[in-house]
């Protein structure tokens, strides 16, 4: 959790430092939380609270950004109970721990006028390195997959003060299947804040 | 600006994050069975177990000494579950007299102790020793632990008949009850008895059932 919160930090540090650089681009990081749809959620079921991203956007127009995002999502669960297997089954406490890094090309249209809340809507499109782990008794299974994926994303931009910038957004993630790693879901809920 | 994200994006990738902790020594348990699928348990009607618990690393590098005040009760733990199974148990004068039981049964055990020896380089620093222009020492560290596995076989003794054969007893199914072993005998023992009820618990076509 510490590297997390450091890398959160370095994260809105990036954002502030951004300011004023180049006016046509803006930098930002935020903080995310993540709920498991799907495989994922049959995987670790919890919703999370651990999870961080950057960003950067480059404006086309009053209206038009595209850029680049880079995420780091947490997911994990811990059950006791059996697992049955073919010739027989498995007992005990199993942990289970999902790291999705997404990256991610994007393109974002903001609706309303520049000075006041505005709403948007994004499409990003990418991969999602993910590591799967799972930890029953002393034994670990480990498997790291690079999946094909995106995210649909909606929010609102909220402007507070004259270089910085609000926003609050949810990202739907899919990331397809890859290899003998099923399709993976989950939705995050962003906060964050960006600079230009 | 760019060039911080990239490097942003490079220390992320890869640095796992796995939160949540052990809270008890039981949570390192684990039980697990395994049955040859091709064997009809719905025929056994009889098992001979010997009364001893063999011990497979004996004597061997980083195995450590068992207590065997419990031994007694740890097969009458197993022999409860067999018998509640429906099956009858011989002895050993009934082997002596040449009967041959349906299945038998051995319990063997191993325990040892562990050093597991780790190193942690700093997140995004490829070359052990240097990175973003500085000197960074990689974190070393060590664990160590007692472990001990407790084993129940049951076997088809068919094949006794040909002693020094390499398929003398073909193992039908297995339990394995694992984990760290604390500095609380009494807590060992508990949650072995407890593993063992659970081998038989999650293996219901034992009685026949599901043949």
């Amino acid at each position: 959790m510490k590297k997390m919160i450091a890398v959160a930090a370095a994260a809105l540090v990036v954002g502030v430092t951004g300011e004023a650089r180049a006016q046509d681009w803006f930098w930002g990081g935020t903080y995310s939380m993540s709920m498991p749809l799907s495989n994922t959620k049959d995987f670790n079921g919890n919703f999370s609270f651990r999870g961080v991203a950057i960003e950067g956007r480059k404006v086309l127009n009053e209206n038009a950004t595209v850029g680049l995002s880079f995420g780091w999502h947490v997911m994990n669960d811990t059950q006791e109970g059996t697992v049955q297997l073919e010739n027989g089954a498995i007992s005990g406490t199993f942990m289970t721990y999902t790291n999705a890094f997404p990256i991610f090309a994007n393109a974002h249209y903001y609706l309303g006028q520049r000075g006041s809340i505005r709403p948007y809507v994004g499409a990003n499109l990418g991969v999602i390195p993910m590591e799967r782990r799972a930890e029953v008794g002393l034994f670990a299974l480990k498997q790291t997959r690079w999946h094909f994926g995106g995210a649909p994303e909606a929010g609102f931009v909220i402007p507070l003060g004259w270089y910085v910038r609000g926003f609050v957004n949810a990202r739907w993630h899919f990331a397809l299947k890859s290899g003998s790693a099923p399709s993976q879901q989950y939705v995050t809920f962003n906060i964050g804040i960006a600079s230009n | 600006m760019k060039k911080l994200v990239l490097i942003g994006a490079a220390l992320l990738v890869g640095a796992g994050c796995y939160p949540g902790e052990v809270t008890s020594i039981g949570q390192l348990d684990l039980v697990a069975t395994v049955r040859d699928p091709g064997y009809n348990f719905a025929n056994v009607q009889t098992f001979y177990m010997p009364d001893t618990i063999v011990q497979l690393n004996e004597g061997e590098q980083g195995s450590i000494d068992i207590d065997r005040s419990s031994d007694d009760e740890i097969l009458a733990q197993v022999r409860d579950n067999l018998l509640a199974l429906g099956w009858a148990e011989l002895d050993r004068d009934d082997i002596d007299a040449g009967i041959v039981p349906d299945v038998a049964v051995l319990n063997l055990v191993s325990a040892s102790e562990n050093t597991t020896w780790w190193i942690t380089y700093p997140p995004g620093c490829w070359d052990p020793y240097w990175c973003w222009g500085w000197y960074w020492p990689p974190y070393v560290g060590s664990t160590t632990y007692r472990a001990g596995t407790y084993f129940v076989v049951v076997g088809d003794p068919a094949g006794i008949a040909n002693p020094g054969a390499d398929d003398d007893l073909a193992g039908v199914w297995g339990g394995v009850m694992d984990g760290v072993l604390s500095s609380n005998s009494s807590s060992n023992f508990t949650r072995l008895l407890s593993g063992i009820d659970q081998m038989f618990e999650q293996s219901p076509y034992l009685s026949g059932s599901g043949n």
